[in-house]
C-alpha cells in the first residue's frame, strides 16, 4: 500500500511539474554546417543570422551564385531562406564558415500528417503562426454559435457542409442574409471555412454553428439601430460569439446593445478600425468587447490598423504589401463566381479572435470573462512590454489560450478527481485494481484525456480531451452543459444506487462521482458553470450543493463497500 | 429609411485605392480628414487631386473604418471643369 502511494506521488509530481510553465528553453548552441551530403542537384535551405538584410542575403548570393528567396512571407526577421542548386554538396561547402549564416542544409520533405488537406492550406501563415491546428484537436468550436454580423454569407464552394443557422437581414428594402457584397463571406471563412474537405482554405473553427446577420448594405454601410437591433437579436437566438467586422463614429445606443451582450454570457469581438493612426471605431472601444488590431506576417502592427484605448488584443489582419502576406479566404468574386481572395484589415483580424474564443468556448471555457482572461494571458507580448495601446495584451496565441485551458484546468481536474476517487476508495477499503480503476475513472471523468490536442490527431479525437461535464457541448450544443439537471448531482447519484453496491463496478461509479464533487466546485469556483434560469449567486450555491451531494453519493459508495468488505469472509 | 439626414456637398482632396478587404476608394482632403468614397469612380483618376460633389451617407458604420462615407454624385480632377 506504502509503495503504491509512494508510487502514486511520484507520477502526481511528475504531471505536475509538466503542468508548470516551463522555463525559456537555451538557445542551442548554432549547428555545424553538414559536413557530408550527397552530391548532385537539389535544394538546400539557408539560416542567417536573424535580422540579416535582405541586401546582405542578396549579395552573398550573388557571390556564391545562389538564388536565395525567402522560405514564406514571415521568414523575412528570421532571415530563412531556400534556393534551388546545380550540386547540394558543393553549395553548402561554400556556405561554411560564412559568419552571417547560422545553419544551411539540405531541404527535405517532411511528411504531412495530411491534415487539413484543403490545397491552399500552406499560403495560411495567419493560422499557422496563431496554432490553428491546436485548435483542430480541441473541437473545432464544435456546438459553439457565432452571429457574423456583416454583409451577410453567401453559399460559396468551401462553405459548403458548415452549418448556418437561419439568417435574418436587418437592412431596410433586403430580405436575404446572403451576402451581396464579399466581406461578410470572407469574414465568416475565416471563422468556419470547411476545413480537411480537399477545397481551398481552411476556417479556424469549421464545426461551429454560424448565424448570419445582414446588417450592412451592398455598399458595407449601415446604421447603428440596424446593428444594435442584430446584435440584440444574435444573443436572444443563442449566439456565444458575436463578430463585427465594422466600425464608425460612437454611437450610445449600439455600445449599450454590446453591453448587454456581454452582460448575457456573449463574447463581442470587433475590429479596431483602418485609420492607421491612434483612435478605435465604435464598438471595438465598448467596456467588455473584444477590440482587434491587425497585424502583419512578420508580427509588426499593419500599417494600415488603428491601434488606441479600445485594442485589446492584435491578431493576423495581414499586410498585402508583402508577397503572400494577405489573409486568403473564399468568398465572391463580383462577377457571380467566387474566388480565395488574399486581403487584409482589422475586419480579417477580428474573426480570428472571434474563431479562438468558440474554439475556447468548445473546450469547456465559461464565458466572456474567461475566454477575454485566456486570449489576454496566452497573447504573444509584442511593442511595448505588457500591456500598451498597438498590441493589447499581444498578438493572439490560440494554441498557448488552448494549452492554458486544456493542460492546466483539464489537468487539475484530472489530478484532483483522481486523488479524491483514490483516497475514497481507499476508506472504502477497495482493493487496489479497485483503487486505480476509481482514481483513472474520476480522473478521466472529470478532465478527460486533457493532453490529446498536443497529440497529431484530427478533430474526431476531440470530444475524448474533455471531462464528461462538458460532453454534451459538440453532441447537442454548448448550452446543454448548463442545464441545471445536468450539473447536479443526479447523474454520480444514480450512478451510485445503481452501480455502488456491485463489487465490480462501484469503482466507476465512485470515481464519476468523485469527478462530479469536483467538477461541479471548480466550476462554482472559476465562474465557467452557469446553470439555466439562475442568477449568478442562486448558480453558484446550485453548484456547490450538487458538489457537496456528489461527494456524499462518493462517500456512500465507498461506505457500502467498506461493509461489504467487512462482512465478507 | 436609410439616407435620411444625408448632407450634399463638395470635397477636394487626393484620390487613393485602398487595399483593404474588397479594395476601397478614398479621399484624403486638405483639412486631413479622410473619407471613404462609394459609387462609381474612374480608374483613370487614381492619385489624382479631385473635386467630389455628392452626399455624406448618414449610414456611420462601414467595413472600410477609415472615416465618413461620401456617396459620390460625380467626380472630376481638379483642374479639370464639370
Amino acid at each position: 500500500m506504502r509503495r503504491f502511494l509512494a508510487l502514486l506521488i511520484i507520477a502526481l509530481c511528475v504531471a505536475l511539474a509538466w503542468l508548470l510553465p516551463s522555463p525559456e528553453p537555451a538557445r542551442p548552441a548554432p549547428q555545424a554546417l553538414a559536413a557530408s551530403v550527397p552530391a548532385g542537384s537539389g535544394s538546400i535551405v539557408v539560416d542567417f543570422v536573424d535580422g540579416t538584410s535582405s541586401d546582405a542575403i542578396e549579395a552573398l548570393g550573388r557571390e556564391l551564385g545562389l538564388e536565395l528567396a525567402y522560405s514564406s512571407a514571415v521568414s523575412h526577421d528570421e532571415a530563412l531562406t531556400f534556393a534551388a542548386v546545380q550540386d547540394v554538396g558543393r553549395a553548402l561547402q561554400a556556405l561554411e564558415g560564412r559568419p552571417l549564416v547560422e545553419a544551411a542544409e539540405p531541404a527535405i520533405t517532411m511528411q504531412a500528417l495530411g491534415y487539413p488537406n484543403d490545397p491552399l492550406y500552406e499560403q495560411q501563415w495567419n493560422f499557422q503562426r496563431i496554432g490553428a491546428a491546436t485548435g483542430w484537436r480541441a473541437g473545432a468550436g464544435a456546438g459553439v454559435v457565432v452571429a457574423v454580423l456583416d454583409t451577410g454569407i453567401a453559399p460559396v464552394p468551401d462553405l459548403q457542409g458548415i452549418a448556418l443557422q437561419q439568417g435574418r437581414s436587418f437592412v431596410p428594402g433586403v430580405e436575404s442574409s446572403t451576402d451581396d457584397m464579399g466581406h461578410g463571406t470572407h469574414v465568416a471563412g475565416t471563422i468556419a471555412q470547411a476545413t480537411n474537405n480537399g477545397l481551398g482554405v481552411a476556417g479556424l473553427a469549421p464545426a461551429v454553428r454560424l448565424l448570419p446577420y445582414k446588417v450592412l448594405s451592398a455598399q458595407g454601410t449601415g446604421r447603428q439601430d440596424w446593428i444594435a437591433a442584430a446584435v440584440d437579436h444574435a444573443v436572444d437566438e443563442g449566439a456565444h460569439v458575436i463578430n463585427l467586422s465594422l466600425g464608425g463614429t460612437h454611437s450610445e445606443v449600439l455600445h449599450l446593445a454590446v453591453e448587454k451582450a456581454v452582460q448575457a454570457g456573449v463574447v463581442v469581438v470587433a475590429a479596431a478600425g483602418n485609420s492607421g493612426r491612434e483612435g478605435v471605431s465604435c464598438p471595438a472601444h465598448a467596456p467588455g468587447v473584444l477590440g482587434v488590431s491587425a497585424t502583419g506576417p512578420d508580427d509588426s502592427l499593419a500599417p494600415y490598423s488603428s491601434w488606441g484605448a479600445g485594442v485589446d488584443l492584435s491578431a493576423p489582419g495581414g499586410d498585402t504589401s508583402r508577397a503572400g502576406g494577405g489573409v486568403l479566404q473564399d468568398t465572391l468574386d463580383g462577377a457571380g463566381g467566387h474566388q480565395f481572395a488574399a486581403w487584409q484589415g482589422t475586419s480579417m483580424a477580428a474573426p480570428h479572435v472571434a474563431g479562438a474564443a468558440a474554439l475556447l468556448l468548445g473546450a469547456g471555457a465559461g464565458g466572456p470573462q474567461d475566454v477575454r482572461q485566456l486570449l489576454e494571458g496566452s497573447a504573444l507580448d509584442l511593442g511595448e512590454k505588457g500591456f500598451d495601446k498597438r498590441y493589447g495584451h499581444g498578438r493572439l496565441d490560440l494554441a498557448a489560450a488552448l494549452q492554458a485551458l486544456q493542460l492546466r484546468r483539464g489537468g487539475l481536474l484530472f489530478v484532483l478527481a483522481g486523488i479524491l476517487a483514490f483516497t475514497l476508495a481507499g476508506l472504502g477499503r477497495l482493493s487496489l485494481t479497485g483503487r486505480v480503476l476509481a482514481a483513472a475513472s474520476g480522473a478521466l471523468a472529470a478532465g478527460g484525456v486533457f493532453f490529446l490536442p498536443l497529440l497529431p490527431l484530427d478533430m474526431f479525437w476531440a470530444p475524448l480531451s474533455r471531462g464528461l461535464l462538458h460532453l454534451p457541448g459538440p453532441l447537442l450544443g454548448l448550452d446543454w452543459v448548463h442545464f441545471p439537471l445536468w450539473c447536479s448531482a443526479l447523474i454520480p447519484a444514480g450512478l451510485a444506487f445503481v452501480l455502488g453496491p456491485s463489487r465490480h463496478l462501484s469503482p466507476f461509479a465512485l470515481g464519476i462521482c468523485a469527478s462530479y464533487a469536483v467538477s461541479l466546485s471548480l466550476g462554482a469556483a472559476l465562474g465557467t458553470l452557469h446553470p439555466w434560469f439562475m442568477p449568478a449567486g442562486v448558480g453558484t450555491a446550485w453548484l456547490l450543493l450538487n458538489s457537496s451531494l456528489a461527494l456524499l453519493a462518493a462517500m456512500a459508495v465507498a461506505g457500502a463497500q467498506k461493509l461489504t468488505a467487512k462482512g465478507a469472509p | 429609411m436609410s439616407g435620411t439626414n444625408e448632407a450634399r456637398g463638395t470635397w477636394r482632396g487626393s484620390l487613393r485605392r485602398l487595399d483593404i478587404g474588397p479594395g476601397f476608394w478614398t479621399l484624403r482632403c486638405e483639412d486631413g480628414r479622410k473619407y471613404r468614397l462609394s459609387g462609381s469612380i474612374p480608374d483613370s483618376l487614381e492619385g489624382r487631386r479631385v473635386v467630389v460633389e455628392g452626399r455624406r451617407s448618414a449610414l456611420g458604420f462601414d467595413i472600410a473604418m477609415i472615416g465618413p462615407v461620401i456617396k459620390v454624385r460625380r467626380i472630376r480632377p481638379a483642374e479639370a471643369r464639370w
